[in-house]
């Protein structure tokens, strides 16, 4: 009696489950992307450099301050990325542009993000095309002042696509109250950005 | 309130992340290191290129002032009074830029002549811009004339010494370069008897891109 419900009862749950196997066995065909993402590369670097110092000298032709610039540091890459600017026997009323060519090496478009001119533990924003007065030794005296600003180099200098360039001058003013004898030391930090993150 | 602080701390970390990714931006920085290092504007009187016509160093005769009031002298045949000159480094930085000026029993027509050089000894071209006579600021003295400055030096409203200076004025002297610098120097007939005359002349240098702009 209980051995025959038990056989009955086992095929019936055999059949319900081969029913339900036809049910889940339908045809199915998959497709699939595989995605890979080559980033670009945000690079800068120093290209050409030159001051005005010969060019705009005063009638006189007398040689009396000269400027250096010098490279000073590369990257990992062995791109230039640090110059060295080093203005000799200045004296007050003196003034000199520095022009450096930003070339874009990268893959993406750059924009300014900032500039930064840094002194002692000072730092001081550099806004474009406006001039900063600095009493570099503290003295209560302005000692120099500096201007950033964009050379007339036939690009629009607002934006470095890859392979094109920008050129930035700044203008070093040595003002009335400098000593004599004296050094001054200041460091121009600028900072390119991805183009599509700066304003 | 353990469940308030456990759902605030999620919404912290989201808020946090968001702005990781806005501060994610790439960038690339480039330097300029410079350094100003400033010339000096100095200059001195040069020893050695002083010269006089009467000098308290040893015995000569005096000269008198026959042309006046044109510049010039004629030797006397005494050795009455005489003109002691000193240089002096005032500031001690090794070059003498004071001349002290002592005229002893001297009368009036005395004369006096006294030249030097003055030396660029700086780095900077400066120009001869102006000569400080007791307070006085002459940046041309006598231009074009023939005359004299006359002057009251001790301040009892007569003139008591009349001074002539050379023309350099406004002359670029580069560094190394020299200038003749001369000067006449006469008494008059009010100045006092048995006194000192006492006066300073200071001769000024500007560097060279500044003397159109300070000079009237």
């Amino acid at each position: 009696m209980y051995i025959g419900k038990s056989i009955i009862g086992v095929f019936i749950a055999l059949v319900m489950l081969a029913s339900m196997g036809i049910a889940f066995a339908m045809w199915s065909e998959t497709l699939r992307i595989n995605v890979t993402v080559d980033t670009g590369e945000v690079d800068v670097i120093w290209g050409k450099y030159w001051s005005n110092d010969t060019i705009e000298k005063p009638k006189v032709s007398l040689d009396v301050t000269k400027v250096y610039i010098t490279e000073e540091a590369y990257d990992d890459e062995g791109d230039l990325i640090k110059l060295n600017v080093t203005i000799d026997n200045a004296y007050p009323g003196y003034k000199v542009g520095i022009y450096g060519m930003v070339n874009n090496t990268g893959s993406i478009p750059v924009k300014l993000l900032s500039a930064t001119l840094k002194y002692n533990s000072e730092e001081t924003p550099l806004t474009l095309c406006q001039w900063v007065d600095l009493d570099l030794d503290g003295d209560g005296d302005l000692d120099l002042n500096v201007h950033l600003g964009l050379a007339e180099d036939g690009e629009d200098g607002t934006q470095i696509d890859p392979g094109a360039f920008d050129t930035y001058e700044l203008v070093i003013h040595v003002k009335q109250g400098a000593n004599e004898t004296a050094t001054y030391g200041f460091e121009v930090e600028f900072v390119f950005a991805q183009w599509n993150e700066v304003p | 309130m353990n469940a308030k602080k456990i759902t605030i701390i999620p919404i912290f970390l989201m808020l946090l992340s968001v702005f990781s990714v806005a501060f994610a931006m790439w960038s690339e920085t480039l330097k300029v290191n410079t350094t100003v290092d400033t010339g000096e504007l100095d200059w001195e009187i040069m020893e050695g290129t002083l010269t006089q016509k009467d000098t308290c160093d040893f015995p000569a005769n005096d000269y008198n002032a026959s042309f006046l009031p044109q510049p010039g002298a004629q030797q006397l045949d005494k050795n009455v009074g005489c003109t002691d000159l000193e240089l002096i480094d005032s500031d001690n930085d090794g070059d003498y830029d004071t001349l002290k000026i002592t005229m002893q029993n001297v009368y009036p027509w005395y004369y006096e002549h006294i030249a030097f050089k003055v030396h660029n000894d700086g780095t900077i071209p400066l120009k001869i811009w102006r000569v400080i006579i007791n307070g006085n600021i002459y940046h041309e003295l006598n231009p074009g004339a023939i005359e004299g400055e006359y002057f009251d030096f001790n301040g009892d409203g007569k003139n008591d010494t009349l001074i002539w200076w050379g023309d350099n004025f406004g002359v670029q002297l580069d560094p190394c370069e020299s200038a003749n610098i001369s000067l006449d120097i006469t008494i008059l007939q009010d100045a006092p008897e048995g006194s000192t005359i006492t006066f300073t002349i200071q001769l000024d240098a500007i560097q060279w891109n500044k003397y159109e702009e300070y000079t009237p």
